[in-house]
């Protein structure tokens, strides 16, 4: 990773900075926040969130949104809480079939997009309710747990020292961050969120890549729904309120454009930290939950605010 | 002014106008005049400085040295509001109303303090000066329409206007006619004579030689910041401008070039589309130039977008290589070897925030691809090869094309066509709104390829280019087509025959 790149570079120098502000502001505040032990909570914490926040950014970028992600969430988990009961269950059966019914109801997310015309903030305000009703309907409303010991490990255990979720969020980031910037589909996403019509007419099959697009976000939602469930041993229906938001926020923190057409996974992965930094340093710093949200929403504008002010500079 | 010498006190004067942005000269001492009642035609290529030169007019920018002398007096640091107040106005290439609002309020927009205190009141006088207005200017609109139910030259009768009830003495127009048909011209023309008689200036900029000819009193003319000639209109020729323009000989404004009809390429027969256009057909040759005339409006465009698959036909067939053609989107055509360059480049021919080199290679994408991966230094190099042949002023394969000319960005968008190898290329007015050096780039690279035997499809509301690029022109009459005509053996004349048939 060339760091002159990311400090300069096209679109994260902005929250780069800010990020590395905030963590300075922090340690001069408290001794606690960094240590070895802090930060890998930190990265636990996040990884979640970052995970959704992948998958978002090729929406995003391609000029839509899906605010379906958190009911997707919720649905994938209790489908793999369902099939991961310790007795009955098989824990690849359980994954299989939650990545499928996530990459099911992001398929049907595109579809609805392309075939209607409806704008997908609608489209996905609409699948968002859909889909907390499927979840509820298949847990009875009630949550699924006695799941079995290997599930259960995804959540909490670690490979060669590094905890699994953790691993996800790395390994998502790499591969989403390769597909957006090294192949023919992250080109054709960027091009159709930078102009559509342009896209379509210089031969880019366009229907197609967007429903990839929400497909591709219905199967990342699937992911932090099978390591939520993994993590609390349970699979909840009312898991993941609101995390399409705390996933959006990131993107844009990270530099992407609400209309589409430019943004980079880097960028996303700085949004999520610098989200996942400031709501631990309130957590030291022992301020009420309450108050958290305000100070919270508050640098998430400044945050904004401060990028395009950076922007303007640096052109 | 028939060769009367008038002594009349200027509206507006320039002495030795400089400036200069970060270090490099924009403009160089320029003294022009402009007096009341005269149409002043300021023409140049993209870059000579004619919209540095407004926006000093107007106060946006102010020069590093000399005067602006407006009704004899100096102008010192002014606002443009205060400018505007004093009876400059302007009219933009970019329409800068409010689609949403009517007539009458677009006009009062930014004054409403002027038509009284209540709402009430405000709505009633708007409505009865914008009904003055309309009978002063013979112009038969609705005061309640919203804008957005206008045509764009409709909505720029609304501009000029909204300039008039500001009591202008001075009106800028930037590309005034670029959007209109040519019977929207004439409307225009008149509106403009009406200010004429009334002495108010207008200062207006254009690429179109019929149009400066037609309308203007004196031609302007800028070339790399240095004001190059400010004749009478009657004391120049139409070479003489050009030539002033691009500063060096041209041995012909359009390349020569000889045909021999090839092979049949494309067969059209009996092609259809509701009410767009009906029986169209034709054969095209390898080789061959084949023009679309007609008005604006008539189909022309309609029918290029059905054969490049931007549009699915309702009737009749598409042959092509033997093989009957249904296009169910650009991306068919591209892979059976059909290029399309649109009529609407922002809109439909470039990615704005892309670089020049992510723009050409973006239709042919799949062949930059070693083992799923994009293959940067080859996209390079190709984008290196065609920013030389196309001769593509830019920074490098890395600039975003937004920041390019028109005519450059054109020129992109050319290559991005070109590099997915097409046999057949439609283009449709492919140089409308571009300088004339980049014009005649382009036409040399017609002439190129149709040599090459690539068959290609013009479609222009440019007479002029219309009749010498063109080996036979197919006329398009309200969506049907009503001639086919040789170059040699028909005029202009039997061409707007036909398209007003």
């Amino acid at each position: 990773m060339n760091w002159k790149k990311i400090f300069m570079g096209s679109q994260s120098g902005g929250i780069f900075i800010a990020l590395i502000a905030v963590c300075v502001l922090i340690t001069s505040l408290t001794p606690r926040f960094l240590t070895e032990t802090n930060l890998l909570v930190i990265l636990n914490q996040v990884s979640v969130n970052a995970i959704l926040a992948f998958g978002v950014t090729f929406v995003i970028i391609s000029g839509g949104i899906d605010l379906s992600l958190g009911s997707m969430l919720a649905v994938a988990g209790v489908v793999a809480a369902l099939f991961a009961k310790s007795i009955n269950g098989n824990v690849y059966l359980a994954l299989i079939m939650a990545l499928g019914v996530g990459a099911l109801m992001g398929a049907l997310n595109g579809l609805t997009v392309i075939l209607s015309k409806v704008p997908p903030f609608i489209v996905t305000l609409g699948t968002m309710t859909i889909a907390r009703g499927v979840a509820l309907i298949i847990s009875s409303g009630r949550p699924v747990s006695d799941l079995l010991d290997s599930f259960n490990y995804l959540g909490n255990g670690d490979v060669l020292g590094i905890p699994i979720p953790i691993g996800f969020l790395i390994l998502s980031y790499l591969i989403c961050h390769f597909v957006l910037t090294q192949t023919v589909f992250g080109r054709y996403v960027t091009a159709i969120g930078g102009n559509e019509t342009a896209a379509w007419v210089a031969g880019i099959p366009v229907a197609k890549v967007k429903w990839i697009v929400y497909t591709l976000s219905g199967i990342f939602a699937a992911l932090g729904g099978i390591l939520l469930s993994a993590r609390i041993n349970t699979g909840q229906p009312n898991a993941g309120l609101g995390f399409e938001l705390d996933a959006i926020a990131a993107v844009i923190i990270g530099g992407t454009s609400t209309r589409g057409g430019k943004g980079s996974m880097t960028g996303t992965l700085l949004g999520v930290l610098f989200i996942g930094v400031i709501n631990n340093g309130l957590d030291l710093l022992n301020v009420s939950a309450y108050w958290q949200q305000v100070v919270m929403g508050g640098i998430i504008i400044l945050a904004v605010i401060l990028d395009s002010v950076y922007q303007k500079i640096k052109r | 002014m028939e060769g009367r010498v008038v002594k009349v006190e200027p509206v507006l004067e320039l002495k030795h106008v400089s400036k200069a942005y970060s270090g490099t000269p924009v403009l160089h001492s320029i003294d022009l005049a402009l007096f009341p009642g005269e149409i002043h035609a300021l023409v140049g290529e993209n870059g000579a400085g004619k919209s540095t030169l407004m926006k000093i007019i107007l106060g946006i920018t102010s020069p590093d040295r000399g005067e602006v002398i407006f009704f004899g007096q100096k102008r010192l640091h002014e606002n443009v509001k205060q400018i505007m107040d004093a009876g400059i106005s302007m009219i933009h290439q970019e329409l800068m109303m409010i689609p949403e609002l009517s007539v009458e309020e677009n006009i009062f927009l930014g004054r409403e303090h002027e038509l009284g205190f209540w709402p009430w009141e405000r709505k009633k006088n708007a409505r009865l000066k914008t009904l003055d207005l309309l009978k002063e200017n013979d112009i038969l609109l609705n005061p309640s329409t919203l804008l957005k139910d206008l045509s764009i030259a409709e909505q720029q009768l609304v501009e000029i206007l909204r300039a008039i009830s500001q009591r202008a003495h001075l009106i800028l127009m930037d590309e005034p006619t670029s959007s209109l048909s040519e019977k929207e011209i004439a409307l225009f023309r008149r509106l403009l004579y009406k200010l004429k008689n009334e002495g108010v200036s207008v200062l207006f900029t254009s690429h179109k030689m019929e149009e400066i000819f037609g309308l203007s009193d004196r031609i302007s003319v800028l070339r790399d910041g240095h004001l190059i000639s400010s004749k009478a209109t009657q004391d120049c020729t139409e070479w003489e401008v050009v030539q002033e323009m691009v500063g060096r000989e041209m041995n012909q404004f359009f390349p020569a070039r000889a045909y021999q009809p090839g092979k049949v390429s494309l067969q059209v027969r009996g092609l259809g589309h509701s009410k767009l256009f009906q029986h169209i057909e034709f054969d095209l040759h390898e080789g061959e130039i084949l023009g679309f005339g007609g008005l604006v409006g008539a189909g022309r465009t309609e029918i290029g977008k059905a054969l490049a698959g931007l549009l699915s036909p309702q009737q009749g067939e598409i042959i092509w290589k033997n093989q009957l053609m249904k296009f169910k989107s650009p991306q068919d055509a591209i892979k059976q070897g059909i290029g399309y360059v649109s009529e609407d480049r922002k809109e439909m021919g470039f990615i704005p925030e892309f670089s020049v080199q992510q723009n050409l290679t973006l239709s042919s994408l799949i062949e930059f691809q070693r083992l799923g991966l994009l293959n940067r230094k080859m996209e390079e190099s190709v984008a290196l090869g065609h920013i030389e042949r196309l001769k593509i002023k830019t920074n490098g394969p890395e600039q975003k094309v937004m920041n390019l000319s028109g005519g450059n960005q054109q020129k992109v968008v050319f290559g991005r066509v070109l590099q997915h190898l097409p046999d057949v290329l439609i283009l449709d007015e492919p140089t409308r709104g571009i300088d004339v050096q980049a014009k005649f780039e382009i036409y040399t690279l017609m002439v190129e390829l149709s040599r090459q035997g690539k068959s290609i499809i013009l479609i222009s509301s440019d007479l002029p280019e219309l009749m010498h690029m063109s080996d036979r022109i197919l006329v398009v009459s309200k969506g049907k087509q009503t001639a086919i005509l040789n170059k040699d053996e028909t005029n202009p004349a039997e061409i707007m025959s036909f398209a007003m048939k």
